[in-house]
């Protein structure tokens, strides 16, 4: 039985109201979309307000729409269920609806929101456990402690990026929309990482993650996201892959972005992905020898470390299978990926 | 303290608990609806699953207190809600479960009772797979999961009037053996 | 469950009471991943992680140039 620490809970009905709140408590409040990311942390003693602000009663931040020019909005607040099933998501952005629908369980697409997903803490065997627990090895570099336990002599935290949509919007190139004190903040999803496990992302306290904008993308784009994992279900990402891929009218690659996730404190890109695809038809053996050599880069990018669930070295061996896979999923209009 | 309006299985019920609590606890030990269990508590097995609006949700990480004005169905309302809506015994996923021997401690069937009924609700006659996703959330430790999508599966068949897979054949009967490899 | 008797093949005299029917399904599936892919593993759970090491050590013992492209 885990029990949660004490604090009050706030349900403001207009996105001013809950901006007013954050202003009022500051670090003592923490908002809660889903919940599937903050309670089980709560439980853990990760993070202990004093002030819950709900988003659950601020209609706009919830639902998939038109942004103008081809773009679409999707509010921070719609489920994950909801974006995985959306036409429009699916038909403009195959990879981003194929990652929404393999995060976690059933249960937990219906509570998670695409906003908490983009903003999920950072996962660590030493972290992700209760107080008494950590208590009992001395705490962590992430909290509360001073001692890496992965990396030894450690001074920065290694704890693993593992939401699935991010690396899928970075290949979409989505861009973020906050809203703070200092009013409205575009920025595109790539500039939000922080190499730093401890804390990841740029985004202050007191502002809201509001609004994901995705670009418009033409007849030619093929995307799709693969992901390692132990069971089919609950499980966070051992290792995610997005991929995108687009095509001219002849069916030559024109342009292509690879992201891997679950690696490191962040997403990260395949380097030279666009260079190794650029003018292969996305088809026979010519593509397949480009997504081989697109999958031995990921390979000499990636190393895992041990501090999240599945052995490194196998995660490390998967990496290039998932890249190729991926890729060729994305090449045949198919996907995910997923052995399980 | 603060006092919740909350609407469970059809009945409103006021009631006072701790602001923090989840809404497993204000079922389990404010409501005594212990039909929902309370397993690893924090999301990974779907034993505490229950409905909100109709929808399969983690009672272990849902707030109570942003449960107001939102329909709750535990284990306990599948009968009544079934009897209501002019069946008789008990729902027909739980007439499967039962006919099916679908469990062994039982700890996990009222939360893969009630994502079997929510998928129901919303696609009638699923396929094996659908059935198979839906239940991904909800982990049983004794069975092995054949029997309780046999059982699903059972339910689906009645409903669509098709004719039901042997309880407890996973694979179909009679099927002849490979033959004997030779060293 | 205690089964008050003293049983010779169990610890400390212990009685099974409910698993028994399981064990030998466990050797069995060892042997068909020997079967199908010649290595033996030991120990459960038989993740792809502890196959693909397997595996690995089976092709190094073997062919020195063994170890395929992805």
């Amino acid at each position: 039985m885990l029990r949660l620490p004490k604090f009050e809970v706030r349900t403001p009905e207009s996105l001013d109201a809950a901006l007013a709140l954050l202003a009022e408590f500051g670090p003592d409040a923490r908002v809660i979309a889903g919940g599937t990311d903050l309670v089980p942390n709560m439980k853990h003693e990760l993070v202990t307000p004093r002030i819950v602000v709900s988003l659950a009663r601020i209609p706009e931040l919830r639902g998939v729409g038109d942004a103008g020019a081809g773009w679409l909005r999707l509010g921070a607040m719609t489920s994950l269920a909801d974006v995985a099933a959306d036409a429009r998501v699916r038909a403009q952005a195959p990879a981003l609806a194929q990652a929404a629908g393999l995060v976690a369980g059933p249960q937990l697409r219906t509570m998670g929101t695409l906003g908490g997903n983009v903003l999920l803490d950072t996962r660590c065997q030493w972290y992700n456990q209760t107080y008494f627990w950590r208590e009992a090895l001395g705490f962590c570099l992430k909290k509360d402690g001073t001692l890496c336990h992965v990396v030894e002599g450690g001074s920065k935290c290694v704890a693993a990026a593992s939401n699935d949509t991010a690396p899928a919007l970075m290949t979409l190139r989505a861009e973020l929309v906050f809203v703070g004190p200092q009013g409205r903040r575009v920025t595109p999803i790539d500039d939000l990482w922080l190499a730093d496990g401890a804390a990841n992302k740029k985004c202050a306290s007191d502002e809201l993650l509001v609004e994901v904008r995705l670009p418009p993308t033409g007849p030619g784009h093929r995307g799709a996201y693969g992901k390692l994992r132990e069971r089919a279900s609950i499980d966070f990402p051992l290792l995610g892959v997005a991929t995108r891929i687009e095509l001219d009218a002849r069916g030559t690659i024109t342009d292509a972005d690879v992201v891997l996730t679950a690696l490191q404190a962040r997403p990260v890109r395949v380097k030279r992905a666009a260079e190794l695809l650029l003018g292969v038809r996305a088809e026979g053996d010519a593509f397949l020898a480009a997504a081989r050599a697109v999958a031995d880069q990921a390979h000499r990018q990636a190393h895992p470390m041990p501090n999240i669930p599945g052995d490194a070295e196998w995660r490390r061996a998967m990496v290039p299978v998932y890249v190729r896979r991926t890729l060729e999923a994305a090449a045949r209009g198919a996907g995910p990926v997923h052995a399980v | 303290m603060r006092v919740l309006h909350l609407l469970i299985n059809g009945d409103r019920v006021t009631v006072a608990a701790p602001e923090h609590w989840t809404l497993l606890e204000v079922l389990r030990y404010e409501l005594g609806l212990t039909g929902s269990k309370q397993g690893c508590d924090k999301g990974d097995c779907g034993a505490c699953t229950v409905l909100v609006d109709g929808k399969p949700v983690l009672a272990c990480l849902t707030l109570a207190a942003l449960c107001e004005e939102r329909a709750v169905t535990t284990i306990e309302g599948l009968l009544p809600a079934h009897v209501k809506s002019g069946g008789s015994g008990p729902d027909p996923v739980q007439a499967a479960f039962d006919e099916c021997g679908a469990l062994q401690c039982g700890f996990c069937q009222p939360g893969m009772m009630l994502s079997a009924r929510a998928l129901l609700d919303r696609n009638a006659c699923p396929t094996r797979t659908e059935i198979q996703d839906a239940l991904a959330g909800n982990l049983c430790r004794c069975t092995g999961y054949t029997q309780i999508v046999e059982a699903v599966e059972l339910a689906v068949a009645k409903h669509c009037g098709v004719a039901p897979r042997r309880p407890g054949s996973a694979r179909p009967r009679g099927r002849s053996r490979p033959p004997p490899r030779r060293a | 469950m205690i089964v008050e008797s003293l049983d010779p093949e169990g610890p400390y005299g212990a009685k099974e009471a409910g698993e028994g029917p399981l064990h030998p399904s466990l050797p069995a599936l060892s042997n068909a991943v020997f079967d199908a892919v010649g290595i033996r593993l030991r120990e459960l759970p038989f993740t792809p992680a502890k196959v693909l090491k397997a595996l690995a050590e089976k092709n190094a013992r073997s062919t020195p140039l063994a170890g395929g492209r992805v």
